[in-house]
């Protein structure tokens, strides 16, 4: 296929970008909806969430600045250097998505030093003390509320980013950012179900609950994918000319209908095995689906 | 603001001579990759290829062969940056380093930008490239120095046959509309020009009279305007966000004797919505095989 538009060469870092930032930003939203809703018998839970998503905004952030071609301008970004003035283009995802980025930065770091307090793990008490007062303010809940708005965007935004493109496949439909909404869900998901299964402080009934919400994340994500496919449907038989992209495709369906057959009901000694192989395939499966969907615009070329 | 200029390209006057592409790289000082020496594609004999860094405009050489290769046809077309009335690069820009010069044409800010690449991304020509030593996004500047200064591009200046034309866009339209009127006379129905009109992302400043469809020079019959889909992508993410809260909801909602005073996941008083301190501890679950739901899948009884 020959196609005009340039390949603008996201690869590696933003595939990582991609991927993790949806982990933290479903992890997030998830643990403020727990919080909202339940929040003592989530609380391990709600920790956990809390534990994942700043690293991983951490991380993600160095991700993006590695990337760029210039990056000690990574700044550029919020503000114009020659006026000092701030950019801001909320018709660009991508301006849009840096200055959320900072915003749930921000959520993160706050939500982590909240569950360092609760832990009693800074050793600090002077620190704490003022965090958990500003945590059960009337203030805090408005701002769990604006943290998960932050988060539900930064789940779904790097979908219309590339949709708001002129790449093949990525510019066909406008489902990418639905589709990567309920990845970055159902893999926060299953991170955070695997990270309270290690720490293992989650009351078994909590796991369970949160085990049922991330298959029915999955089954989200498998119809967002198939109404994606089905916009894209144009575009199909060329992407799947090679028996490598066959393979790759393959894999990743399978991955994500594997955690969705029915299982048979486990034996009390074995309880422990499917979820954890359950999470890790989902989490394997919204990693290659971001590939896919990423390397979809090259292979079409 | 000056006055709005632009190019007007009459392919059927193009000879593939390429003075405009050297006429830039000198003006522009752009260097000559490879030292120098261009090797041939092996299916054409278009050795530029493409846009570059230090390729800016871009003579197409287009080879059209009968089905036995009896017979062939060249179609050329100086190609260059279409300094679009929607630009979508100056759309997505993050960092506002592209911009709209007072010549109605789009100019990048070497110093702003930061190399992210969203606007090769959005560019539905390829006009835009990344240059390995500046580390920036580069592509034509319509000759912003020369405007200035009240001189023409060095590409229009130079082309020979008169296929690259300069001046002001309402003169230019008006020459196109009367070539193109000329061509139909002399019963050449399949001239037609590209972009002249708002219907490719809203008028370009560089536009093309052809002698075939768009895709047969390389270029894209209807390109988007990013802005466009932005507001479809939010309503289908908040579609899914919805769905996602819900699902959320329900399954961390409480149900009967979960929500009654006494329990741990009382609702009353004045912890409701606050983390205590210490967590209770509870054993794995494994060895706690009677509380509630089932873990993993069909539903268990739960105590008496």
């Amino acid at each position: 296929m020959s196609v005009p538009a340039a390949d603008p060469h996201w690869r590696g870092w933003i595939l990582a970008y991609f991927y993790l930032g949806g982990v933290a930003a479903g992890a997030y939203l998830l643990a403020g909806i727990a919080q909202l809703s339940d929040s003592r018998r989530h609380l391990p839970m709600i920790r956990t969430a809390h534990y994942l998503a700043a690293p991983l905004m951490a991380v993600c952030a160095g991700l993006l600045v590695i990337d760029l071609d210039h990056p000690l301008r990574f700044w550029h970004m919020l503000f114009d250097p020659i006026s000092g003035r701030a950019v801001f283009k909320p018709w660009s995802p991508m301006s849009l998505g840096s200055w959320m980025l900072l915003v749930f930065g921000l959520f993160t770091a706050w939500s982590f030093l909240c569950a360092l307090a609760d832990d009693e793990r800074l050793g600090l008490a002077r620190l704490c003390k003022p965090l958990r007062w500003l945590r059960d303010t009337r203030l805090a809940w408005l701002v769990r509320g604006a943290g998960i708005a932050c988060a539900f965007f930064i789940a779904s935004y790097t979908g219309a980013l590339l949709t708001a493109t002129n790449q093949p496949v990525w510019s066909m439909s406008p489902l990418l950012a639905a589709v990567f909404c309920a990845s970055s869900a159902s893999t926060g998901a299953a991170s955070v179900t695997l990270a309270a299964r290690l720490r293992g402080d989650a009351l078994p009934d909590v796991q369970w609950r949160w085990h049922r919400l991330e298959r029915w994340l999955l089954m989200l994500e498998v119809a967002s994918v198939l109404a994606w496919l089905y916009t894209i449907r144009s575009a199909l038989p060329l992407l799947l000319r090679g028996s490598g992209t066959q393979l790759v495709a393959g894999a990743t369906a399978l991955l994500m209908l594997l955690p969705l057959l029915p299982e048979p009901r486990p034996l009390e000694p074995a309880v422990e095995l499917p979820a954890s192989w359950r999470a890790v395939t989902s989490l394997t499966a919204g990693l290659c689906l971001r590939y896919v969907v990423l390397w979809s615009a090259v292979a079409i070329r | 603001m000056a006055q709005a200029v632009g190019f007007f390209t009459d392919t059927t006057l193009c000879i593939g001579c390429k003075a405009c592409e050297v006429a830039c790289h000198q003006w522009n000082g752009l260097p000559a990759l490879h030292g120098g020496q261009k090797p041939l594609t092996g299916n054409s004999y278009d050795n530029t290829g493409s846009f570059s860094h230090v390729d800016w405009r871009h003579v197409k050489f287009v080879e059209q062969f009968s089905a036995d290769r009896g017979q062939a046809a060249w179609l050329m077309m100086s190609d260059v940056c279409k300094h679009c009335v929607d630009a979508p690069c100056l759309d997505v820009c993050p960092t506002g380093a592209i911009i709209r010069t007072e010549f109605d044409t789009v100019y990048i800010r070497e110093r702003v930008c930061n190399g992210c690449r969203d606007c090769i991304a959005a560019c539905p020509f390829g006009v835009i490239a990344i240059s390995p030593s500046k580390h920036v996004a580069q592509k034509c500047t319509f000759c912003y120095d020369r405007l200035q200064a009240g001189r023409p591009p060095a590409c229009a200046q130079a082309c020979p046959t008169g296929s690259i034309q300069f001046g002001p866009i309402d003169v230019l339209h008006a020459r196109a509309q009367a070539r193109l009127a000329k061509l139909h006379a002399e019963g050449k129905p399949q001239a037609r020009l590209y972009g002249a009109d708002d219907s490719v992302l809203g008028g370009l400043r560089s536009f093309y009279l052809l002698m075939e469809r768009p895709e047969v020079y390389g270029l894209p019959e209807a390109p988007l305007v990013p802005r466009r889909s932005v507001w479809k992508s939010a309503l289908a993410g908040l579609v899914n966000a919805v769905l996602v809260a819900l699902a959320a909801l329900v399954a961390f909602r409480r149900r009967g004797r979960e929500g009654q005073p006494g329990t741990s996941a009382s609702r009353a008083g004045p912890d409701r919505g606050r983390l205590p301190v210490e967590p209770a501890r509870v054993p794995p679950m494994s060895a706690a095989p009677d509380i509630c739901p089932g873990p993993y899948g069909a539903e268990r009884p739960g105590p008496p």
